[in-house]
């Protein structure tokens, strides 16, 4: 509400309605606040352990700073740094890859419908219902024979057993929203088939499908089992490193490796809350 | 997408998949064992060894990838590539899919950190590079005589394998919270009924814990010599129903009252460190100096063994049987017990880890700069652990104490 | 002002037996608006995609102004599509919806804003420039559509059934739109509906299309009321047809002989009768002349403004819209006299 309209308003009026307007917006700020303290909470005592050591009950505060876990995050001996570019490449490699096929999957299923499509569906949905690994177990002879296994590139593969379903779905509930006569109109409005493709088809595909890569990108990035097995332990990423220190009790470098791990992650949900805000402004109540 | 993106996330997938560089030189197997070494030292030039081992502890990773590996690279043209596994398990398993696979050479191990059951099962199927061992140059200041090196888990190792390290079992207390811990088994048992709730060990299969009941079974048996040589059912039965009565006796003494019990020795640990029990143990007592570094312990950490007697392992370096890079791995297990190399690992600042080697056989001086070597305040003096020293039983009755453990006491 | 031509016009889909479109021709006079009427199916938004370029013709053209659009890409044609859904942008402001056209045209910006200001003034909606679509209620969006494609100044208007998505009363205010925007502006115009009373309401010409083919064009009040064929008589919802045999200005019928005001066209072998044009008189009632017969009250049925009457006069049924004072004193049963006067009865051919 803007100052001219609140001075317009009757006094009593005015304190009325910012008081119910004002609860309301204080409640809904609690709650935001208490849903994000939630979310964020257990990466304090996270961050805290990462910069300390010698922390223990019954101290409620760490004893001291220390950055020693983040020098050994840093440093080439422990192969993080190489295990952070290596995770990123392979979540990047697997994204594309599974755009590649699941893109075209999901547009099929998305707008078409043809026989089998039932059964094509379920297939893709699959790996999300049958373990992974079920599936990989048989994978990892055939990769090993190959020459695939404990290679990056036999471990970017194998993560699309997870990754696509997640892009294959998305993609097609990104399709089956977008009517291609929307193409039709502005063809005929003056748009050639390049103006289309930039100012119609992809502004109104892209947020959904960045979306399907960010899923994408994340399911790769968090990947243990998968690239444990496949990758042999030559293909160490993020997870498996943080399996190391976890399972050695070294909560100190586990908890920067969680952070350095989780990164990504939140990166990826500020992007993707923004993208699915800004496309859900567009469609809004009412819309189609 | 832009284009730009594509292609970017394009190359590096390119790099990624690019092939690791070709073979060089390879020795057939007989070769290996029997050329002389200066031979394989020529073929190992160039290559890559990929060292699989526990990567848990950053001072290890920093000393396999840091001084360790330019050390192999200066003098013998070797990459050392430490790759880390949460558990040795794992390796087990690539050499085991491999073999499955067909895949008879050009294997993904080169050489691997490895003891007890994970040796058993990589030597008793076969998978193993074998008889090479007490032929390295180094192997002269082995003592393959001593059954704790001739026998790992009561397994001959039988030149399968090279000793590395040597650990023994310690219990580890706060000095400022119990000043006397005690001194003996018995002694210790009657100070958890005590204090009650203050103590509690990591159930099997942790190797730790396992090892805690080993002593337990050990004790009740009325020492090693009872149990020594392969498994026999009579005699487990004989002492198991002492020795898990003992261990179900104590078990309301114990934290929680025993409902639970920690299931690794990392939650143990941290038990111990925030002051819920006041005793942790382990099989490798530099651990405990290690932790007070890198603050996982109080700095009033202290570490002893029991005068009944404490056990004792020795840990391996192996070569599997498909191995791509055997010259080179040869080299470095070679150069792993070079009296050098070995001061430097067992040197505290480094690792802390003690010599697998036989000191009578090195020069004077050379023993002495291993006796000189400083200790951490928190580690038990090695001395006085190999005095208390235990032969480890064989894996067998391992098995055996741990299932039933399962069955008795940890339902 | 542009005059559409379309050649036998034929559109065949890959792999279909018969032609969507067949050997279409039509005249679409510049600055008039004609609709194209006929069941879903039957080819109309076919012709629509044809004329758009949309579509590639398997056989004959359309000329747009006298030119061959052969090679013209359907962004250059100057034929403005606007679909049955409004098909606005949904990532654009309703402005920048507006604007669309002129934008790919590189217009200055400045102009652009005008020209939507402008239009939206049109369509009535100044002041929703920087709403959604999704914020709009479908019949708003349908306004801005048809900004949207007016504001390009095509050559063409090509309306896909844009008012079926609307309820009832926003179809007609919306019609109106469409119909004074139209006029206001003189854009040539092809009105494509399935609706029998939009098609010919809206029209200066109408166009009835059944099965991929014009069966009759025309005036909408002369394709209403005298339906050349029987398939168009029937679409237009005549179930009066009585097959006829014709002997000068005569039609020799099951109800015997019936005068016809007008001679027959050749091949003609049935005659029509709209419900409405169907008197009704009591049995004894003193009525004279020909094209009469007796006849039993079948059905009522009160349709509010009229009563829909059906009557049986062997061995026919015929049906008449009758107004309800006069239904008021039928019921099933009574005998009446039905007049089916000369001027009324058309004949058709098959």
């Amino acid at each position: 509400m803007s100052a001219v309209d609140l001075a317009a308003t009757k006094p009593a009026d005015v304190a009325a309605r910012t008081g119910r307007t004002g609860i309301r917006a204080r409640t809904a700020r609690i709650a935001t606040g208490a849903l994000i303290a939630l979310l964020l909470l257990p990466f304090v005592p996270v961050l805290l352990w990462s910069v300390t050591r010698g922390w223990f009950y019954p101290a409620i505060l760490p004893p001291a700073l220390d950055l020693a876990a983040w020098g050994v995050v840093g440093s080439p001996e422990s192969g993080i740094p190489a295990a952070v570019l290596r995770s990123v490449g392979i979540a990047l490699g697997a994204t594309v890859l599974s755009m590649l096929i699941g893109v075209p999957a999901g547009r099929a299923l998305g707008l078409h419908a043809f026989p089998g499509r039932r059964w094509v569906e379920a297939l893709v949905l699959a790996p999300l219902v049958v373990p992974p690994l079920a599936v990989a177990m048989g994978l990892h002879a055939v990769f090993l024979r190959l020459g695939l296994a404990g290679t990056a590139t036999g471990v970017m593969i194998v993560h699309l057993i997870p990754t696509l379903p997640y892009v294959v779905l998305v993609s097609a509930s990104v399709f089956s929203r977008f009517d291609p006569r929307v193409e039709d109109q502005a063809r005929t409005l003056g748009a050639s088939r390049l103006q289309v493709l930039r100012h119609v088809t992809v502004p109104m595909l892209a947020p959904g499908l960045a979306v399907a890569a960010l899923f994408a990108f994340l399911v790769s990035w968090s990947q243990y089992g998968l690239t444990l097995l496949v990758g042999g332990g030559q293909v160490p990423t993020m997870p498996l490193i943080l399996n190391q220190y976890v399972t050695a009790g070294r909560s100190d470098v586990a908890a920067a490796i969680a952070l350095l791990t989780v990164l990504p992650g939140l990166v990826a949900l500020v992007l993707s809350a923004r993208i699915l805000a800004r496309a859900s402004r567009r469609d809004g109540e009412g819309g189609r | 997408m832009p284009i730009r993106f594509l292609l970017s996330t394009g190359l590096v997938a390119a790099a990624l998949a690019a092939p690791a560089a070709a073979e060089t030189v390879s020795l057939p197997d007989a070769a290996l064992t029997s050329a002389p070494f200066e031979t394989i030292t020529a073929a190992a030039r160039g290559q890559t060894v990929n060292f699989f081992l526990w990567g848990g502890d950053d001072r290890i990773n920093a000393y396999v990838a840091g001084p360790l590996a330019a050390t192999l690279k200066d003098r013998y043209g070797i990459t050392l590539n430490r790759i880390g596994v949460a558990d040795t398990a794992e390796v087990v398993n690539q050499v085991l899919s491999e073999k499955e696979a067909g895949i008879d050479a050009g294997g993904a191990v080169d050489l691997v950190w490895i003891n007890g059951e994970n040796f058993r099962t990589l030597k008793s199927g076969g998978l193993l590079l074998c008889g090479y061992a007490e032929g390295l140059p180094n192997a002269r200041h082995v003592d393959w005589t001593d059954p704790s090196i001739a026998n790992d888990f009561g397994t001959p190792v039988e030149g399968c394998e090279v000793p590395w390290s040597r650990a023994q079992f310690a219990m580890a207390y706060d000095s400022a919270r119990t000043p006397e811990p005690p001194a003996t088994l018995a002694a210790f048992l009657a100070w958890v009924k005590a204090n009650p709730g203050r103590f509690t060990y990591a159930a099997p299969p942790d190797f730790n814990g396992s090892a805690f009941i080993r002593h337990v079974f050990m004790y009740a048996a009325g020492g090693p010599e009872a149990l020594g040589g392969p498994f026999d059912q009579a005699r487990f039965d004989a002492v198991a129903e002492k020795a898990f009565g003992i261990l179900t006796d104590l078990e309301p003494f114990l934290w929680r009252e025993g409902a639970t019990y920690p299931t690794d020795i990392a939650q143990l640990n941290a038990l111990f460190a925030n002051s819920e029990v006041d005793f942790t143990f382990n099989y490798e007592p530099t651990v405990f100096g290690a932790g007070v570094e890198d603050g996982r312990f109080p700095p009033t950490t202290r570490s002893f063994a029991f005068d009944d007697g404490t056990l004792a392992n020795t840990s391996y370096v192996a070569i599997p049987f498909n191995a791509a890079h055997k010259a080179a791995a040869l080299v470095v297990a070679n150069h792993l017990i070079s009296p050098e190399e070995q001061l430097r690992k067992a040197d505290p600042a480094v690792w802390g880890m003690a010599t697998a080697l036989d000191l009578d056989t090195l020069p004077p001086d050379a023993a002495e700069a291993f006796r000189a070597l400083p200790r951490h305040p928190a580690v038990i003096d090695g001395e006085a652990l190999a005095d208390r020293a235990m032969p480890e039983l064989s894996a067998d009755w391992l098995d055996a104490i741990e299932a039933g453990w399962l069955r008795t006491v940890g339902r | 002002m542009t005059d559409v031509v379309l050649e036998g016009l034929t559109k065949t889909y890959a792999g279909a037996s018969a032609a969507a479109v067949a050997a279409v021709d039509l005249v679409l006079a510049s600055g008039t608006l004609t609709t194209l009427v006929g069941p879903s199916g039957c080819g109309k938004s076919t012709v629509l995609k044809l004329i758009a370029g949309l579509l590639p013709p398997s056989a004959g053209r359309v000329l747009i102004g006298g030119r061959s659009m052969a090679d013209v890409p359907p962004e250059r044609r100057g034929a403005v599509l606007m679909g049955q859904d409004h098909g606005l942008f949904p990532h654009m402001t309703v402005e920048a919806n507006v604007g669309f056209g002129l934008r790919m045209r590189g217009v200055d910006p400045a102009a652009i804003r005008r020209r939507a200001g402008e239009m939206l003034d049109l369509v009535r909606l100044s002041g929703f420039e920087t709403r959604r679509p999704s914020a709009l209620s479908g019949g708003q969006a349908q306004r801005v559509a048809l900004a949207r494609a007016l504001v390009v100044d095509p050559a063409v208007l090509l309306l896909d059934e844009p008012l079926s998505d609307l309820d009832p009363e926003l179809r007609l205010e919306m019609r109106d739109l469409i119909r004074s925007a139209q006029r206001a502006t003189g854009i040539t115009t092809l009105f494509v509906t399935h609706d029998r009373e939009e098609a010919v309401a809206v029209a200066d010409r109408t166009a009835v299309m059944l099965a991929g083919r014009i069966a009759q064009q025309g005036r909408p009040d002369a394709v209403f009321e005298r339906p050349a064929t029987r398939a168009v008589a029937a679409f237009f919802g005549i179930g009066n047809i009585l097959d006829a045999r014709f002997d000068g200005r005569t039609a020799v019928t099951a109800l015997g002989c019936l005068a016809l005001a007008a001679d027959p066209p050749p091949g003609a072998d049935a005659v029509v009768i709209r419900p409405e044009r169907i008197g009704v008189a009591a049995e004894g009632a003193a009525a004279s002349g020909g094209n009469r017969c007796a006849a039993t009250v079948v059905d009522l049925g009160y349709r509010g403004t009229h009563v829909v009457a059906t009557f049986r006069a062997d061995p026919v049924t015929l049906t008449a819209a009758i107004s309800s004072p006069i239904a008021a004193g039928l019921q099933p049963g009574d005998r009446v006299r039905l007049h089916l006067p000369a001027e009324a009865l058309h004949p058709v051919t098959d």
